[in-house]
């Protein structure tokens, strides 16, 4: 690619181009003129035959440039303005030259053949992920009766674990095409708390961690499912980084209510705050803790982002972490009626 | 003995199920589901085998492989009023206003704390058994939804933490409740405390219990959990 200081569809680019067809069309001017003295032709006839002939250049010129002008011109700065560059054919009129058809009709072969391409890889992507959602929804069955059967709080902690590892790939797997599976109601903060809360019980009683809540009774429009898995991987975060207290909190600010998750854990450091929400980052805590796999934050954001929420986080290595969830007015969600 | 009919596909869960409401002073039966199996149509039969069963409490998975646990509900309820509790799968869509329309008392999801699903059951059943009013204590009056324990000569307020720890205590009464059930029982009525708190909480209703004149009505059993007599 040449830098954008030239434009390649400009006049002077052609010309450098046509050099070949100039050269030789003065040559042979100058040949045909020689020849024309030669046989002691009348010399205003020999100018006369030199200005139609540069005459008839320049007009063959201009129109074969102003055709092939039009054309590029429309498909570079398309090129520049699209998003999705493989769109550029829809936004052209077919070229009514010969080397421009080649183009087009090369550009749309390969367009098709790499839309099917995308479109394999889309639905053996959609296939894998159909497969793991029934595939979660297979292993919960064991796993509900293990928790069932296992009378060993040990054992017991264990299959939560893995319960949580199942339900964190259910959830990245869905955040993928969150369109088709996520309801969005009224919800009190209260509840998916409280789930989460009693989930984590044994887990928090066997750290002796004080577990906190503060007005929560605030409504907001969420997926209940989705903000309690939210919710649950903040609060695994807190427990596995040596807090002793959790804090949960609403707070409404200018009608948005905001969820406050405080923790007096370990902190983050402030090099790696800015990318705890990346995607398989781990941090300093991650390499000491060693039992990071780096995904829970960067779902729960896909979610939030899906469903609307906003996701700050703030730290202090060594004092506390701050999660905060802001939920955003009723009015931009389309609620869907089950 | 309440009697509770389970009804459930999974055979490790049910054998499961069974242990557990057999070694909490439950009668449990399970319906034999492969019977109807081939013919799945054919629901008034399955209906009138579990109103046989004549269940103080039915727990129903709504997930039944090749039978529809929602039309099951739908039609016990045109026959039956017996108390159902509703187990779902965690990855459904189902929340409680959906199973309550149903036609469910309570529902759970999937995988569940044993010790939660058996105080749903628990509390289900009071429900049904309308025993809300006071309850006699030795020589107390004791009502635990207005958290009020009276005497012939006094009257004593509970809060909402000693409330849920004597109910729980006064429902088991003889048998030696453990410090992990109170704070199940705690945590699932929304009171998040931690272990000191649950010993400030137990030694102030015993302070309580000692202004009445019954100072050793909750003992404590080392290492086990607490007991009332």
């Amino acid at each position: 690619m040449k830098p954008q200081a030239e434009n390649p569809a400009s006049l002077k680019h052609y010309l450098r181009d046509k050099l070949f067809v100039i050269v030789l069309a003065f040559g042979m001017l100058g040949v045909l003129v020689l020849f024309l003295l030669a046989l002691k032709s009348n010399f205003i006839f020999v100018f006369l035959i030199t200005i139609f002939w540069l005459g008839f250049l320049i007009m063959i010129l201009t129109w074969d440039y102003l055709r092939r002008h039009k054309f590029y011109q429309d498909l570079l700065g398309n090129l520049e303005n699209l998003d999705q560059a493989y769109l550029i054919l829809e936004t052209l009129e077919s070229p009514t030259f010969y080397d421009g058809e080649i183009l087009h009709q090369v550009l749309y072969r390969i367009n098709k053949s790499m839309i099917e391409n995308v479109r394999n890889y889309q639905s053996a992507s959609r296939e894998f992920q159909d497969y793991v959602e029934m595939w979660i929804h297979e292993v919960k069955t064991p796993l509900a009766t293990l928790s069932l059967i296992a009378r060993e709080p040990k054992v017991l902690a264990q299959v939560k674990r893995l319960d949580d590892y199942v339900e964190q790939i259910l959830y990245f797997a869905r955040a993928e095409n969150a369109e088709r599976d996520y309801l969005i109601q009224k919800v009190c903060l209260e509840k998916p708390v409280d789930k989460v809360a009693n989930r984590n019980l044994e887990i928090i009683r066997a750290k002796q961690i004080d577990f906190v809540v503060k007005d929560l009774h605030q409504e907001v429009y969420t997926d209940s499912k989705w903000l309690e898995f939210i919710i649950n991987q903040i609060l695994n975060n807190s427990i596995k980084y040596g807090s002793t207290k959790i804090e949960l909190s609403a707070k409404v600010i200018g009608g948005q209510v905001t969820l406050s998750i405080t923790d007096d854990g370990c902190g983050i450091d402030a090099k790696d705050l800015p990318r705890v929400f990346d995607k398989s980052f781990t941090g300093e805590n991650g390499r000491i803790g060693n039992k990071s796999t780096g995904m829970g934050l960067y779902i729960a954001k896909i979610l939030c982002d899906k469903l609307g929420h906003q996701i700050t986080i703030a730290s202090q290595k060594d004092q506390y972490t701050s999660v905060k969830i802001t939920f955003t007015k009723p009015e931009y969600y389309k609620v869907l009626e089950s | 003995m309440k009697k509770i009919l389970i009804i459930e596909d999974e055979e490790a869960m049910r054998q499961g199920l069974d242990d557990l409401l057999r070694s909490s002073g439950y009668e449990s039966k399970a319906l034999d589901l492969s019977k109807y199996l081939p013919q799945p149509q054919n629901i008034a039969s399955i209906i009138d085998d579990i109103v046989a069963v004549q269940a103080d409490l039915i727990l129903l998975d709504i997930n039944l492989a090749g039978l529809d646990g929602e039309l099951i509900l739908k039609t016990l309820r045109s026959r039956s009023e017996v108390p159902v509790i509703m187990v779902t799968s965690s990855g459904m869509e189902m929340d409680e206003v959906l199973s309550m329309s149903y036609g469910a008392d309570d529902y759970i999801t999937k995988p569940y704390n044993p010790q939660i699903l058996l105080l749903r059951i628990a509390a289900v059943l009071k429900r049904f058994e309308g025993t809300n009013g006071p309850i006699k204590f030795h020589n107390l009056r004791v009502d635990l939804n207005k958290g009020v324990i009276e005497s012939d000569q006094k009257r004593i307020l509970l809060t909402k933490n000693e409330m849920i720890i004597f109910g729980h205590l006064l429902s088991h009464r003889g048998e030696i409740v453990t410090r992990d059930d109170l704070m199940t029982d705690l945590w699932n009525n929304h009171e998040y405390i931690n272990d000191n708190a649950l010993t400030v909480n137990v030694s102030r209703l015993r302070g309580k219990f000692k202004t009445l004149g019954m100072g050793e009505t909750i003992e404590t059993r080392k290492g086990l959990g607490y007991i009332l007599s």
